[in-house]
């Protein structure tokens, strides 16, 4: 029923926008098109590849070191780990959200995932050094990393405490 | 011209689809030497459904990538947000973070942008941090390809006021300072 509901949202702010598109004229509705094909072309690839990789990789790994690591009884040392974890994991979303996925599946406790999925937003070593810093500036950007750096561990916490999932 | 220009982490990009893909055919290669061909084809047979159950918001995703880039000009977008203060400006700012499709290559030089049309490090902060926790485009396309919808509602619900947190903490704590600097000159 909540996807059904998703769906119809969804594309009804697809539909809304496009026809903002539409009236505006101009190619813009091509141009849209245009720009979204090139990134469904780029994504195809790396998500068939990803959920393919992550099938396996849950099929594989023993869910009791997941467990025993990330399990849902790990409490806090299981949410730091998780988030350092997260912020160091390279490689795009597709990478990321694959391993926390499979991850789930195989024994993880949602809030340790919780704190991995927003450490790994957040923090991203990867994206830190090659983008962030060099674009931004070292101090904006360990200004902004030092206010979230609580954050991750934070939201695994009140995951656990109000027994959200 | 709103056309974005053409993707400079393209060697990167192809670093990671490399990544993925050396990664999906050793676990493959391993499941199916370790587990068994049962094992290996069951968990194809349930991957390509899971790619068929996700390919629709997938293509939302990127519909709604295209039409935002073309009917919100990130130019236009900077100077009109950097001009505004406030908590409005933060809350904007947290928006247009949300909204605005792009990887990192693009996200980052638009705060720069952001700051030479006037935003203050909280906005900067907002965007860059409302763009990391709730991009819409990253959610739909690889976020709810990998978690059920009950777990990234719970996720986004929970971030939903973080950028604006954090962009108020910035601009408390650090705008100070940074307005400091500039007093002496030594302007970032």
């Amino acid at each position: 029923m909540s996807i059904l509901i998703a769906s119809v949202l969804l594309y009804g702010a697809v539909a809304v926008l496009g026809a903002m598109a539409l009236r505006r004229g101009e190619g813009a509705v091509p141009e849209a098109l245009s720009i979204a094909w090139e990134q469904a072309k780029m994504i195809a690839p790396r998500l068939i590849l990803a959920v393919l990789g992550a099938g396996f990789i849950a099929a594989l790994v023993p869910p009791e070191w997941v467990a025993a690591f990330v399990g849902r009884d790990t409490g806090f040392a299981g949410l730091l780990l998780a988030s350092l974890i997260g912020a160091l994991i390279p490689g795009g979303p597709m990478l990321a959200f694959a391993i926390g996925g499979a991850a789930l599946e195989v024994g993880a406790g949602p809030p340790q995932i919780m704190a991995f999925v927003c450490a790994w937003l957040l923090f991203n070593l990867n994206r830190t050094l090659v983008w962030d810093i060099p674009i931004v500036g070292r101090r904006p950007a360990l200004q902004r990393l030092a206010l979230s750096l609580p954050l991750p561990v934070l939201i695994g916490l009140l995951v656990a405490q109000l027994g959200l999932a | 011209m709103s056309n974005p220009p053409p993707a400079r982490g393209r060697r990167k990009a192809d670093a990671g689809l490399l990544i993925v893909l050396v990664v999906a055919v050793v676990s493959g290669a391993l499941c199916y030497a370790l587990k068994g061909p049962e094992v290996f084809w069951a968990v194809l047979g349930d991957d390509l459904w899971l790619l068929l159950a996700i390919a629709p918001k997938v293509l939302a995703g990127v519909l709604l990538a295209g039409l935002l880039t073309v009917l919100l000009p990130r130019e236009q977008v900077a100077r009109w947000m950097g001009s505004r203060s406030g908590f409005k400006g933060l809350a904007l700012a947290s928006l247009a973070g949300a909204l605005l499709p792009g990887g990192p290559m693009m996200t980052f030089p638009l705060a720069v942008a952001l700051g030479t049309a006037g935003a203050d490090i909280g906005t900067a902060t907002a965007f860059v941090t409302g763009w990391a926790l709730l991009s819409v485009n990253r959610t739909l396309v690889w976020e709810m390809s990998f978690f059920d919808n009950d777990f990234v509602l719970l996720r986004y619900a929970i971030c939903l006021l973080l950028p604006l947190l954090l962009g108020w903490l910035a601009r408390l704590l650090f705008g100070r300072i940074k307005g400091l600097a500039e007093e002496q000159g030594g302007a970032e």
